[in-house]
């Protein structure tokens, strides 16, 4: 469970990028972020992983909360999937990729290549093993990086974007995949079809607030809270 | 310039080699690394004349090669990489160095042109070992075993960083360019006056993308100064190799082999 209180986030600018922000994602829980560019989804997403500092209010993650020696425990329990699979993807090989996490947690390597496998074959990539994230598709990166995060078995996973940069059938594929997984996931997207079918629930973000929280089929589809929230178009 | 993406590649296709299984792939990393320092250290220490005794190290970039099935071409093509620095170093030597050392036939040879040859052969085998143990031993368990070493944490954090970094450059300059000869049809390359714009952009773009894959490393508990996985204990095979590869490189410095066969013969 992620319990996020009061969180503000400013610049060294002086932008206060998030304002008082507050939600509780329980356990198995699908949640979309939406909001409109600048509105503050990636800033939110990366303090949840404590990547921006300082903040003010709380983040705690299964009870735990996030401060300098709980950084790495909040990070286990806490996988993000970047926006761009590129980001992520950062060694020669997918396999090496999806070991530096547990490798991180300092496992045996016995284990590591349990969890390389565990994740590879969880997600249907096991072909991928060996290859070069350089020779693979758009899709394949993005289910890789996917990979490269549930290999640390977190209890929460946040995608920023997801489905950026995918044709309509590796879109499939990962609503699919996203369905199928266990985990609470918090997903900040601007596919409102993807969070009609992925997330129950959802929140809106404008200016670095919240603006609404709630059933994504009530809020998505209401022309005027999308409209006032800067999201013109409605589904 | 337009082939970046398979230059990348091609950087990264030695250490993809690391994931294959043979007996040399399966052996402990500290010791494949240590038995590499010792071969080079001892390359190195031989005198710039002394071409001759060098000859019989070439067993060991050989012998590896074939017991890890590292493809030859591959292993050439990177070790000709280095010889141009080699060429650079040792060309002087030809040019200051003109004492006859021998006469061969009615051609004499010099100094310079022995210790030019010896500089070229000792940066071979002093890169073939290096690549070899690139090949055969994953990165991430070289930097593990340099930092059980006691390297310097900040040596090997930046050796980790530059290597991998070296990706995200090339990517992002092969993007730029990509996207450049894409609206530049009347020129071919890059003109010259717009180096300077392309080289800063360069520099920061792949500064902004080496901070994203910086953080999401951080996401999956990268922590330079963490110790990265738990120790492996040495079997004997691994015992037996450092003894079968530190032996004759030893008694090959100590001794001059080619003396003791025309002693013998």
């Amino acid at each position: 469970m992620i319990a996020v209180n009061n969180i503000s986030v400013t610049y060294p600018d002086g932008t206060k990028a998030i304002r008082d922000v507050s939600f509780t994602i329980n356990d198995g829980e699908s949640v979309a972020l939406i909001g409109a560019n600048g509105a503050g989804k990636t800033t939110l997403l990366l303090s949840l992983v404590g990547v921006l500092k300082p903040y003010t209010g709380t983040i705690s993650v299964d009870g735990i909360t996030l401060e300098r020696q709980t950084l790495n425990e909040v990070r286990r329990r806490v996988g993000m999937v970047f926006q761009n699979p590129d980001d992520q993807l950062f060694m020669p090989m997918i396999n090496d990729d999806i070991a530096f996490g547990p490798r991180n947690l300092g496992l045996s390597e016995d284990i590591v290549e349990d969890r390389v496998n565990s994740a590879l074959s969880e997600l249907g990539i096991g072909h991928l093993r060996g290859r070069s994230s350089l020779r693979l598709s758009s899709g394949e990166k993005r289910i890789a990086a996917i990979a490269t995060v549930l290999s640390m078995n977190p209890t929460m996973m946040i995608f920023d974007e997801p489905t950026a940069f995918l044709d309509p059938k590796s879109r499939r594929g990962l609503i699919k995949l996203l369905s199928k997984l266990p985990h609470g996931r918090l997903i900040a997207t601007h596919d409102l079809a993807f969070a009609d079918e992925v997330c129950p629930r959802t929140i809106l973000m404008k200016n670095g607030t919240i603006f609404a929280d709630g059933k994504t089929r009530e809020l998505i589809y209401d022309a005027r809270i999308m409209d006032e929230c800067g999201i013109a178009d409605t589904l | 310039m337009a082939n970046i993406r398979s230059k990348t590649q091609d950087i990264y296709s030695l250490e993809q080699l690391s994931s294959k299984s043979s007996r040399v792939h399966a052996l402990h990393p500290m010791v494949k690394l240590i038995s590499t320092l010792l071969f080079v250290v001892i390359i190195v220490s031989f005198n710039r004349y002394e071409f001759v005794r060098l000859i019989p190290f070439v067993f060991y970039p050989v012998i590896l090669m074939a017991l890890s099935e590292t493809p030859w071409s591959i292993m050439l093509r990177r070790a000709a990489l280095a010889l141009p620095f080699a060429l650079l170093a040792g060309i002087s030597n030809i040019l200051f160095d003109t004492d006859t050392a021998f006469v061969i036939g009615y051609l004499p040879v010099s100094f310079g042109l022995v210790s030019f040859i010896s500089i070229l052969f000792r940066t071979f085998l002093c890169v073939a070992a290096v690549l070899i143990l690139v090949a055969v031993t994953p990165f991430n368990q070289l930097t593990n075993q340099l930092r059980r070493l006691h390297a310097p944490d900040i040596f090997v954090t930046l050796f980790e960083m530059i290597y991998r970094y070296i990706g995200v450059l090339l990517d992002e300059a092969s993007a730029m360019y990509t996207a450049y000869i894409l609206r530049s049809t009347e020129h071919k390359g890059l003109q010259m006056r717009h180096m300077g714009s392309f080289a800063g952009q360069l520099l920061i773009r792949s500064y902004d993308r080496a901070e994203r894959v910086y953080n999401a490393m951080k996401c999956r508990g990268y922590n330079s100064l963490a110790s990265r996985s738990k120790v492996i204990p040495l079997t004997g095979s691994d015992i037996f190799y450092l003894a079968a590869v530190s032996l004759p490189v030893i008694l090959l410095r100590v001794f001059d082999i080619n003396k003791l066969f025309t002693a013998v013969f």
